[in-house]
């Protein structure tokens, strides 16, 4: 019955693609391949020769026996030891920091003193403890050798360093008059209240306040107005949609509430019970929302517009329990089963429109969810605290004018770089030169600071007290984690020491703005809201408002005529930076590293443009290619992404800093910058895209520094992870790396295998519920135990486990074997000890997973994983522990989606899977990685001897070799100077270093330990209170960061956490299980919820009994 | 022209020089060894502290609990060293707080001139390390001395040394001996501080005493690499 049904009318499935140059055939494919394989690079480039490294390790071998006992260390233990401070226990606080317009919540980590680790506040509605790469990298950021240090004065050409008592004596000079003629601000809007105050004050005094960030919310809040006569902030309910539409949006990306967005986008699609949204995403370039899309279909960014017009005409034509028409082209039948569903589904649907599109869409769109009746259920909104504040771009253009008239004589600049990313109309660099006097404070000296005459350090947000509104309305408070590195003050304290005549006392600035919050019983609560990052109940309540009428252009279907590729002109995007944002991240080695989560391109942008549009226009993968925009010609490196729209290209903007530090670019000291900078393309007219850019190819060739293809070996391991990718259901038993199926598929399992709940409580009455964890239980399928038939009498080692035996009953599309292997090494090695205490595991469920790589980040803060720098990624030496695998795939349930050239899209993360049957351990000739009797799969760092066989053995491909001792900041910046880095700088970035965590060398081979630091740390706690570990006490610091809660980790043994349950689910499968190395890490299938109109066969989605089950449900609210 | 030969006598050299050499090479690898090996190299090691602070006169004669200054040692990982206004508790240099006199022992002693200077200055006093592991090794005290493994395991007679030095190798056979076999260092987790407790015992007293403790505590050490190294 559960036997797995080759469909015999199918040939062995649609192709997946592993990577772009198998589709392509590109010959750029062999080279990377002579890169994986060092054929004639070895000593190319990096500085570093073989030779070199055998002569030093002669000279240090004869250097070792001497010079062996103790170089003395001391202890310096406190004079006073503050209360409650225990050396080498790290407490954790709640704080916040303002990113982008918002306060984002967070709970830093402090380890003697130094804050070594940001996450979300878990107490926090808005992140519920999940946190995004930014927020990660935020450590970094801190300990930044680049920050400036000193304010500084321009003297002619130079600049010098000034004390801080003259600089504020030269900022009390523009800001400390009585009357504040011709002074104008220019900050980033914020969300800060005090700082707001400040303002108030500078205001009334006759200043001049202006605002400027390049990512900003203008039509957004424009289009609110334009539909509810005021700008109001929607707060979306996508748990409760169970339809969601999104128009050129980014919900659960980029926006600012992207993490509470993605965790409740996940809440609405828990398939084990009973939820499960459909989501359409129309956009240009793929998103983190597109990725995670059952339909998605490309269209130009310029015919949204067009697009939501015949949505609305579609939606107004159709009745509930309609149909679609299935002769309609596929593209159309997205459109007609978009509206029926959002009919159908009136008052539980949800459509987005997104920032880059004009205050019309947004009009439209809140004028259908308004008819739809969307309103106040699966949309609220609240009221913004600066709802009458002009846009950006006017604030922008106001600006430009008043320092033309001469209005202005002196401009203060609060933080940002607007001299980098203001429209290209205003020459804003010669305008601050024309200026009496001009200063900024910052935080690093980039191209802002360089323009203006004066310029004065700040303190990092860890370093000093604030405050913010978070997106959910409530009152957030930021305390500082330890005294400012280099002395600085605050932006609010700053500004507030240079209005008045003496310093200003950032914690009594915010405690002023606090009383306005905290009416009574003020010390107690002000306590409460210090600890907790918030004052409760402080959320904003939700406002009714009324959409006026909106004028729908009348519908066509110019959205859907091809691109006239004739005319060899494209639609250019300006794409926000997934890695660096607007260019402020642009000296964080992190996040330039971090690869984009659709490209998988680092340390740099590329122009992403479709196949056919490529194809059309002669631009080739990897070859530099000519952007005329407007009067700026762009030379930006070419990358083929299946998905953008025809006719459009996507890159990103905030690179080709030129003045950014020792990472991102300092042209002045000869760093080269990194990527190609978009600034001087992008004005106010087409601040988010431009139409008519003309592209033509050149010859020069640019490799770009990709991570997944790098891996690819030749064409037969090309076609072999192709044969993988996919369940080939024409040989049985092949296992497949992506498993997926449809809801309708899912649900009819369910039925016939229904779930018993495990709650938890009874089942296990030792178990011990640690606070904090709401991630949702999965259900465990029972009452079925298949009887393994085991291969030549060896035992099956995993019917001892009733939570193994269960999952021999499998959903079809999570297939699994139904026969235990042999174990060809009986009795040689030591498997799992079954009765040890605690047996590790890990769960990643694809269907929650979005691919943002927020888990990377945390990786790398969490396990000191260093960064390797441009040059070793492309020749694939790059270190994360954890890396997200992702598949370009056909549509598998529509041929139709296929041909009109709508790909499917899966991420999948990797990491060590920890198997019981090692193959890495059976290879390794100095036992340097063995196994644990908990199943851990350790690596002994001193042992390694560097041969990398264990690397070679392994078939996941999780082991990092660290070829250049890229811990060490020397070697880690590479940058031309990088002897300059003195050893205070050295030391600064040591402070970053978790201590949990050895810090590796070179010659050493590396890989994810389960965060091993936590679990024993976890362990000696729960053994000091002589308690077991309770079920999901310990947290890994992906699944800690993890926005959708996918990642599960815990104990096996403890049938009430949520790791076991999740490895007894009956979407949960292996990676290469035909190998037998039965990992600790399981996947759950991801389940995919198309609209049966849309359907036209089902892939691998064949029911019980060969028939397949159409999708025939719609959407489960 | 003839030949050179070696003269017969010289084949009696022969064994001597193939056998000296192979001596004067084991000679001379077994000094490295040797030189290099925990216990010569780490045994003994006595460095001068700044305050000459006698544990025999403290731990020892006056029978202060180690807690007392080691006050983390329970619920840290390291045992930490006191803070200054510990010893100022006793030796404070009649500083006054709060109206009432601290510190009068020894109040004029040029040997306590770095924890006067230190309390008055608030500048931290600038211990050397005894006891040192390497930093890829992760030892937490608070899950030893929690189940019933004595300081004295480690430590040897603190309270019996004027200066302290280390008397155990400390290296990772010495960690992996007490893993495998814990029983001899088990005890009443009550009695972990009391140093001289069963000195006398023989080692099948000890050992029988040890398991019984060892069985209620439910102590089950891991010899993994993963318990200490990260």
């Amino acid at each position: 019955m559960n036997k797995f049904v080759p469909n015999p009318g199918q040939p062995a499935g649609p192709a997946r693609y592993e990577d772009l140059e198998r589709m392509f055939e590109s010959p750029d494919g062999q080279r990377m391949i002579d890169a994986e394989f060092h054929s004639a690079l070895e000593s190319a480039g990096d500085g570093f020769s073989r030779r070199r490294w055998l002569q030093l390790m002669g000279a240090s071998l004869a250097l070792g026996a001497a010079g062996c006992r103790h170089e003395n260390q001391q202890i310096v233990p406190h004079s006073f030891r503050p209360a409650g401070r225990n050396p080498g226990v790290p407490v954790t606080y709640s704080t916040m920091i303002d990113f982008a317009g918002v306060a984002r919540p967070l709970r830093a980590t402090s380890y003697d003193g130094r804050p070594v680790k940001l996450d979300g506040n878990r107490l926090h509605p808005d992140s519920m403890g999940s946190s995004d790469s930014f927020t990660q990298a935020r450590i970094l950021e801190l300990y930044d050798p680049d920050r400036l240090r000193s304010p500084r004065r321009r003297d002619g050409e130079k600049l010098v360093d000034v004390s801080r008592d003259e600089a504020l004596a030269a900022g009390r000079e523009i800001l400390g008059q009585a009357k504040l003629q011709g002074v104008a601000i220019l900050a980033e809007p914020g969300s800060s209240p005090s700082l707001a105050a400040v303002r108030k004050d500078f205001e009334s005094r006759g200043g001049k306040w202006f605002e400027w960030t390049s990512i900003g919310d203008d039509n957004t809040r424009a289009g609110a107005k334009a539909a509810f006569n005021k700008a109001v902030r929607a707060q979306y309910h996508l748990d409760q949609a169970a339809v969601i539409v999104t128009l050129d949006a980014d919900p659960l990306g980029l926006d600012p509430a992207g993490l509470k967005n993605s965790r409740k986008f996940a809440a609405g699609r828990d398939v084990d019970h009973g939820k499960m949204s459909r989501m359409y995403v129309v956009e240009c370039d793929y998103s983190l929302t597109g990725a995670s899309a059952d339909h998605r279909i490309a269209v130009p960014a310029s015919k949204i517009a067009a697009f939501t017009a015949s949505l609305a005409a579609g939606i107004k034509a159709r009745t509930k329990g309609g149909s679609v028409d299935k002769g309609l082209s596929y593209r159309k039948r997205v459109l007609a089963a978009m509206a029926q569903d959002l009919v159908d589904h009136a008052g539980a649907g949800v459509i987005v429109a997104g920032e880059r599109q004009p205050p019309e869409v947004h009009a439209m769109v809140h004028r259908l969810n308004a008819d739809l009746g969307n309103h106040g259920k699966t949309i609220v909104f609240t009221d913004l605290a600066d709802a009458d504040r002009p846009g950006l771009l006017e604030s922008a253009v106001n600006l430009a004018s008043a320092l033309e008239s001469g209005e202005i004589q002196s401009l203060v600049i609060l933080g940002g770089n607007p001299v980098y990313d203001f429209p290209a109309n205003v020459d804003l660099a010669a305008a601050i030169g024309g200026l009496k006097s001009s200063l900024h404070l910052t935080l690093h000296q980039n191209e802002t600071s360089r323009a203006c005459s004066q310029m004065v350090d700040l303190a990092h947000p860890l370093e000093s007290w604030g405050d913010g509104i978070a997106h959910d309305g409530s009152w957030c408070v930021a305390q500082p984690l330890i005294a400012p590195l280099f002395g600085a003050m605050s932006p609010m304290e700053t500004l507030a020491t240079m209005m008045g005549s003496q310093a200003a006392s950032g914690l009594e600035l915010v405690r002023k703005t606090a009383a306005a919050v905290i009416t009574s019983d003020f010390e107690t609560r002000w306590n409460q809201a210090v600890h907790d990052g918030f004052v409760e109940g402080s959320a904003a309540a939700s406002v009714e408002v009324v959409a006026g009428a909106t004028v729908f252009p009348p519908a066509d279907d110019s959205w859907d005529a091809g691109w006239n590729s004739a005319s060899g002109e494209v639609e250019f995007v300006f794409a926000p930076s997934r890695s660096i944002y607007d260019g402020r991240f642009g000296n964080s080695s992190w996040l330039q590293e971090l690869p984009d989560f659709i490209s998988k391109v680092t340390w740099e942008n590329a122009a992403l443009v479709s196949p056919k549009t490529a194809e059309a226009l002669g631009l080739k993968q990897n070859t530099l290619a000519n952007f005329d925009i407007g009067n700026v010609t762009l030379r930006i490196p070419v990358h083929v992404t299946p998905g953008q729209a025809e006719g459009t290209v996507s890159v990103e903007i905030g690179y080709g800093r030129t003045a950014a530090g020792r990472v991102g670019g300092d042209v002045v000291n000869g760093v080269e910058p990194v990527g190609v900078n978009l600034a001087p393309a992008r004005d106010v007219a087409n601040w988010h895209y431009r139409t008519g850019v003309r592209a033509t190819r050149t010859a020069t060739t640019h490799t770009l520094a990709t991570v997944q293809e790098i891996w690819t070996t030749d064409k037969t391991g090309r076609d072999e992870i192709q044969r993988r990718m996919f369940v080939d259901k024409s040989n049985g038993n092949r296992s497949a790396l992506i498993r997926e199926g449809t809801w309708a598929s899912y649900q009819d399992f369910s039925k016939q295998h229904p779930a018993v709940e495990h709650s938890g409580a009874g089942e296990a009455p030792e178990a011990h519920s640690s606070a904090g964890n709401n991630r949702g239980a999965l259900p465990v399928i029972g009452g079925i135990a298949l009887t393994p038939a085991s291969l030549n009498g060896a035992q099956d080692k995993q019917a001892a486990d009733p939570h193994d035996a269960a999952h021999h009953v499998q959903w079809p599309e999570g297939f699994h074997m139904h026969h235990a292997l042999a174990d060809l090494t009986p009795g040689v090695r030591k498997l799992y000890n079954p009765n040890h205490d605690n047996k590790w595991g890990m769960s990643i469920d694809l269907n929650s997973c979005t691919g943002c790589s927020s888990c990377m980040t945390a990786c790398q803060a969490e396990n000191n994983i260093p960064i390797v720098g441009k040059w070793q990624v492309w020749r694939g030496r790059e270190m994360h522990w954890l890396r997200i695998d992702r598949y370009f795939g056909e549509n598998l349930y529509s041929h139709e989606a296929s041909e009109a050239g709508e790909m499917q899209i899966t991420h999948q993360p990797v990491t060590c899977h920890h198997c019981e049957n090692a193959p890495c351990e059976t290879v390794c000739p100095v036992a340097a990685t063995v196994h644990s009797d908990e199943g851990l799969n350790d690596m002994v760092y001193n042992r390694c001897i560097g041969t990398r066989y264990c690397g070679n053995n392994c078939p996941y491909k999780v082991r990092r070799f660290n070829y250049l001792n890229y811990s060490d900041a020397e070697t880690l910046l590479k940058y031309p100077n990088a002897d300059r880095l003195s050893k205070e700088d050295r030391s600064l970035q040591n402070l970053m270093m978790n201590p949990e965590v050895t810090i590796r060398s070179r010659g050493v081979m590396e890989k994810c330990t389960y965060c091993v630091q936590r679990i024993q740390n976890v362990k000696i706690t729960a053994k000091n209170q002589n308690r077991k570990i309770g079920p999901n006490e310990i947290e890994t610091a992906c699944q800690d960061a993890c926005p959708t809660g996918a990642i599960r980790f815990g104990d096996l043994l403890n049938p009430a956490s949520d790791v076991a349950m999740a490895h007894a689910n009956s979407r949960s499968y292996t990676l290469l299980e035909e190998l037998n190395n039965i990992p600790r890490t399981k996947y759950l299938a991801r389940v995919r919820n198309p609209h049966p109109s849309l359907v036209d066969h089902v892939g691998s989605a064949v029911g019980p009994g060969g028939a397949a089950t159409a999708a025939a449900h719609g959407p489960a609210a | 022209m003839q030949e050179f030969h070696f003269p017969n006598w010289v084949n009696r050299f022969v064994l001597v020089v193939i056998f000296g050499g192979l001596g004067v090479g084991g000679y001379l690898a077994t000094c490295l060894f040797a030189g290099i090996h925990p216990t010569i190299v780490n045994v003994g090691h006595q460095p001068k502290q700044p305050v000459p602070f006698s544990h025999k006169l403290h731990a020892g004669t006056m029978k202060l609990d180690c807690r007392y200054c080691h006050n983390t040692v329970e619920i840290a990982g390291h045992a930490a060293v006191p803070p200054t206004a510990t010893c100022g508790n006793c030796h404070g240099g009649n500083r006054v707080k709060e109206g009432a006199t601290l510190g009068v022992v020894k109040p004029d002693s040029p040997l306590l001139e770095p924890v006067r200077t230190s309390l008055e200055t608030n500048t931290p006093v600038h211990w050397e390390r005894v006891h040192d592991l390497p930093d890829f090794v992760y030892f937490n005290h608070s899950a030893h001395i929690n189940r019933g493994v004595s300081c004295v395991s480690c430590h040897d007679r603190i309270d019996t040394m004027e200066v302290v030095t280390q008397m155990k190798s400390l290296s990772m056979k010495f960690c992996l001996d007490c893993h495998r076999n814990p029983a001899p260092h088990i005890r009443d987790p009550q009695m972990v501080t009391k140093l001289d407790f069963m000195a006398n015992a023989t080692d099948e007293e000890r050992q029988a005493y040890g398991e019984e403790w060892a069985r209620k505590l439910n102590i089950n050490p891991n010899i993994n690499c993963s318990t200490c190294h990260r």
